[in-house]
């Protein structure tokens, strides 16, 4: 079976393309979205989802989330005894939803395709590929994210003829993309985007003015504590959107702290993310050749874009209101089904043709003359520009600056500066030329080809030789080879996740526990129902279980909302 | 015709058309199942497309670009006081009536401050610029003006501006190198204001402060009005030629771009010129004409003093004392045109003269000339002492122009000539003693022809080019 999987920051979402359209499917506890947490418990079992946040209070040594960001860098995290890579920790994840699909489809997963946020780099890239072959899938395709969501939006609402902009502000990244649909055409036009800008940046905002305000020290704070911070400070924001203020409480040691934020001192706090966000807008408009008056529509993705913020900054950018007809959470997972759909070649979907762009600009360096004859180096020269249409070849000659010149270095650089220094190196190819040529004479022909899935090939052509050669990137840092890979598969596949039939109790046990390191007050109660509790686990009889079950939710519940 | 016939179309055919065509061509060549067909197909697409676009009568949804009005001049920024931003209320267009220049002018008298950082807070505090198309339109302004006027503003925040209006990348503008030597020229020109010279010295790298104070002098002397009279006055010393010329070259590298105001572009040329080219051009002849005129001066000056003293002395009018007078200063003023003549010859030889007409054809001779003819001299006639006259100049010149820009040469350089003029007493005594003279001529001569082979071998590639 084929799904479709919206890997994301905070959430993650699995669906696929079915008969009644795209269909997502829930998890153990009933949700379409399942946190992008892990956690390990003793036994060294893994919790992903709910439990697994739950737990990064009540255990925060061995809990984690938020790796997203972390993807194609190198960095380990330790949970318990053993370190993760940020691609493990996504398989984790990719395992549990997979197990859900597979739960409710009676059907074995063989392949996926994921989003990935558009701006992602081919290290990201391929760590999210390599992270899908250690759940034990193969990756068929990675969509964008903001592609896939004006997949989901516009199929469904069968705009013909229209051009709109797709604003994703997720958990951790920033997308932005410009889009056209036509006789069954989805052409983007430009995507531009910040890896590193979504609704946690305006937590860690918060957190921070909040943490300065109370006098306390960042570091002075337990895990747990923090935590609670956190998770406190995520509703006061979610709860801005709705009203005008907002309060936090937190014990510290015993004292009860309050603070509370107001709308504008929000917006104030919030301004500096706000600028970051302007440059991708203006970027993807100018890179696709639009007036903001001929967009027909802007649509809204993603958790954070319910913040109030983010109409208000798009109305001020584009004089006009966006428009919102999707659900933001779920958008980029039923995209990722319909592309899931089309890449399958399912037949309802034969008259839908996907174009997309490749989101860089890929190019060489090379030296200019300037007008005294002077000669100037450093300088980034484009072959295939940011925001063309994939899959794309281009080819472009360069020439030997000095006469007797034998051999030729062409460096692959990607990025958009255009000086090299800034830009990213990716390979370097040295090739023999003809001293005996005038230099303008002696061009070498240097093609770039990028295909749909994002790889690159350079190719140089000796004109005055006829020798060919070619490149093969080398490689970067943060990514595994593929004996890495299947040396780290084996490793993973020792950590077992919690089956499914357990993982409601699991949750809840984990609820409990954070509740009591939460609450002062009830804490000896808390403690006696989560032995009670699992006394009743030790029995395995269903029936007793679900009843106890049942109880002990209601009981949470009416704590909780004290 | 491409690109109709790729798409199966007429030429005639509407935006509508191109696209539908395209779609269903699209359906047969799908990106992931024929990527070299679909590229076909996209060009073919972009390109009718556009064609549809230039014939039909211009959108009016898009604001044709407006031609660059001719650019106030930018330099004199009065310091206004920043007004704070009109906030437009939400919903609103953005106010046509934004000031673009006035924009600029502020933030041009903003980042004379440098500090990048307060002045970003600065532009992204303009409420009226969150407006996509009127940034867009502000950007291209702030292009044009950088290219037109290029006024004084720190390198720092003129990136800071680049990467507010979104020019920071390599498609932004067209000749990027143009944009980094404005960028030059605009950092040098903030930097040339006065006031800000002892920073300047600074990131020449001038260490020292006798270094310090030549390259300030040579700045206010950059700075003046053009007038023959006080530059050339200025010139008779060869060392504020040399420190002129240095402080040009580390400010505007080498060949040397044109400096930005307030440097006077006619004072830059007249140094630059006076540094490099021998007593054969117009600005070399004028200097050479002034030293002279100063030796003379100084002659009779001194002739004149000597003279009056002497007369002082005697307590009467004497002819006789007119004589020494005069005499004396005529020897001081020859030996003083001597050394400047040398000099020149020397520094005429050193440098590079392009193979063309008289003047090439004797500057590559003129050290075989002479040492062919001293050879000729010492063996045909008796008097060694003539030949030596020769020798020496010849030796001296190809040193000369053998040891031009090497390094070594530099410390060296004192004792070299000494030697050379130290060459014929101990020559003659050698030769005295051992009772060859002909033959330490001989070999003197042999090695200044030697050294200005070895000279005109390694010039010889500069020379080709220099003919091409």
């Amino acid at each position: 079976m084929l799904v479709g999987i919206d890997l994301g920051t905070t959430h993650s979402l699995i669906g696929r393309y079915g008969d009644n359209g795209p269909t997502l499917f829930p998890n153990a506890l009933g949700q379409l979205l399942t946190p992008s947490v892990v956690s390990l418990d003793a036994d060294g079992h893994a919790l992903v989802g709910q439990a697994a946040r739950d737990r990064l209070i009540s255990h925060p040594g061995s809990s984690v989330a938020s790796f997203k960001r972390w993807m194609g860098s190198d960095r380990e995290t330790r949970l318990g005894h053993r370190s993760f890579r940020p691609e493990e920790l996504s398989a984790l994840v990719l395992r549990a939803l997979i197990a859900d699909a597979e739960a409710a489809t009676g059907e074995t997963v063989t392949e996926a395709v994921i989003s990935v946020p558009a701006y992602f780099s081919d290290a990201q890239r391929k760590a999210t590929q390599a992270a899908g072959t250690l759940a034990g899938i193969k990756v068929e395709r990675l969509i964008n994210e903001p592609t896939a969501a004006a997949l989901a939006y516009g199929l469904q609402e069968r705009r013909d003829g229209s051009r709109f902009l797709v604003f994703d502000l997720g958990g951790g990244t920033f997308d932005v993309s410009v889009l056209e649909m036509f006789e069954g055409v989805v052409e983007v036009h430009a995507s531009a985007g910040d890896n590193f800008l979504g609704g946690e940046d305006f937590l860690d905002v918060l957190e921070k003015t909040c943490l300065a305000d109370l006098g306390l020290q960042r570091s002075a704070l337990d895990a747990a504590t923090s935590g609670v911070l956190r998770q406190r400070l995520e509703t006061a924001k979610r709860a801005l959107t709705g009203q005008a203020s907002a309060t936090v409480q937190l014990a510290v040691r015993g004292e009860t702290h309050e603070w509370s934020i107001d709308e504008a001192r929000f917006a104030q706090l919030a301004d500096p993310l706000l600028q970051r966000m302007r440059a991708p807008l203006e970027r993807a408009m100018r890179d696709a050749r639009l007036q903001a008056e001929q967009l027909d529509e802007i649509v809204l993705v993603g958790g954070a874009s319910r913040m109030p913020l983010v109409p208000r900054l798009v109305t001020r950018m584009f004089g006009r209101l966006p428009l919102r007809h999707v659900n933001p959470d779920q958008a980029i997972a039923l995209g990722a089904c319909v592309a899931s759909g089309l890449k399958s070649r399912d037949q309802r979907l034969d008259e839908v043709v996907l174009t997309d762009v490749c989101p860089y600009s890929l190019g060489t360096q090379v030296v200019r003359r300037d007008g005294q004859g002077r000669m100037q180096g450093g300088f980034f020269e484009p072959i295939i520009h940011r925001n063309s249409v994939v899959p794309v070849s281009r080819e472009q000659s360069f020439f030997p600056v000095n006469p007797g010149q034998s051999k030729l270095r062409l460096d692959v650089f990607q990025g958009e500066s255009p000086m090299v220094e800034r830009n990213i190196k990716l390979g370097e190819l040295e090739v023999e030329i003809d001293p005996a040529r005038p230099p303008q004479e002696n061009a070498v022909n240097l093609r770039f080809t990028y295909d749909v899935n994002g790889v690159l090939q350079v190719e140089a052509n000796v004109s005055s030789t006829g020798k060919q050669y070619e490149l093969v990137l080398e490689q970067n840092p943060g990514v595994l080879s593929a004996e890495q890979i299947r040396t780290r598969l084996a490793a993973l596949a020792e950590i077992k996740i919690h089956p499914r039939s357990k993982q409601e109790n699991l949750a809840l046990l984990a609820r409990a526990e954070r509740i009591y390191e939460e609450h002062l007050a009830m804490r000896d109660q808390v403690q006696a129902w989560i032995a009670q509790f699992r006394a009743v686990l030790e029995t395995q009889d269903e029936m007793v279980i679900r009843e106890h079950r049942l109880e002990l939710g209601r009981a949470l519940d009416t704590l909780e909302s004290i | 015709m491409w690109p109709y016939s790729e798409l199966g179309i007429e030429a005639t055919a509407d935006e509508r058309a191109i696209k539908r065509a395209y779609a269903i061509k699209l359906k047969q060549n799908r990106p992931d199942e024929n990527p070299q067909g679909f590229q076909r197909l996209h060009e073919a697409y972009q390109a009718a497309l556009q064609r549809c676009h230039a014939n039909a009568p211009a959108a009016p949804a898009t604001p044709a670009p407006t031609a660059p009005r001719p650019l106030p001049p930018l330099a004199p920024v009065a310091a206004r006081s920043i007004e704070p931003p009109v906030r437009p209320s939400a919903a609103v267009a953005p106010p046509i009536t934004f000031d673009a220049d006035a924009f600029l002018h502020e933030a041009v008298a903003c980042a004379d401050a440098n500090e990048p950082g307060r002045l970003r807070q600065w532009l992204e505090s303009h409420e009226a610029l969150w407006s996509l198309s009127l940034k867009t339109r502000v950007g291209q302004r702030w292009l044009a003006v950088v290219f037109q006027a290029a006024p004084p503003m720190p390198d720092g925040c003129f990136d800071e501006m680049l990467a507010f209006f979104r020019l920071d990348h390599a498609g932004a503008v067209r000749d990027q190198l143009m944009l980094q030597q404005q960028r030059k020229r605009m950092h040098l020109s903030w930097h040339l204001t006065p006031g800000r010279h002892g920073e300047l010295a600074g990131t020449m790298g001038l260490k020292g402060i006798e270094q310090r104070r030549r390259a300030t002098q040579a700045l206010k002397r950059l700075q003046q009005p053009f007038r023959w009279r006080t530059v050339l006055t200025q010139a008779v010393w060869p060392q504020h030629v040399r420190s002129t010329n240095e402080t040009i070259v580390r400010l505007a590298g080498q060949p040397p771009v044109a400096l930005p105001p307030p440097v006077n572009p006619r004072q830059q040329e007249f140094w630059l010129k006076a540094a490099s080219s021998g007593p054969f051009t117009r600005i070399g002849a004028a200097i050479i004409g002034a030293r002279i005129a100063g030796a003379l001066l100084l002659g009779l000056l001194l002739g004149v003093g000597l003279g009056a003293m002497d007369m002082v002395d005697a307590g009467r009018f004497d002819w006789a004392s007119v004589g020494a007078m005069v005499a004396i200063a005529g020897s001081i003023s020859t030996v003083v045109l001597g050394v400047i003549a040398w000099s020149q010859l020397t520094l005429w030889q050193r440098g590079f003269v392009p193979l063309r007409g008289m003047v090439g054809w004797l500057h590559l001779t003129l050290v075989p000339v002479l040492a062919g003819s001293a050879l000729l001299v010492v063996d045909a006639s008796d008097s060694p002492m003539a030949g030596w006259l020769l020798t020496v100049p010849a030796l001296w010149l190809a040193l000369a122009r053998v040891l031009h820009g090497r390094q070594v040469a530099t410390s060296l350089r004192p004792w070299l000539r000494l030697g050379i003029f130290l060459i014929y007493p101990v020559a003659s005594l050698v030769a005295s003693a051992v009772q060859v003279p002909v033959i330490m001529g001989n070999s003197l001569a042999g090695a200044a022809l030697l050294a200005w082979a070895i000279d005109a071998w390694r010039r010889l590639p500069r020379r080709q080019r220099a003919l091409a």
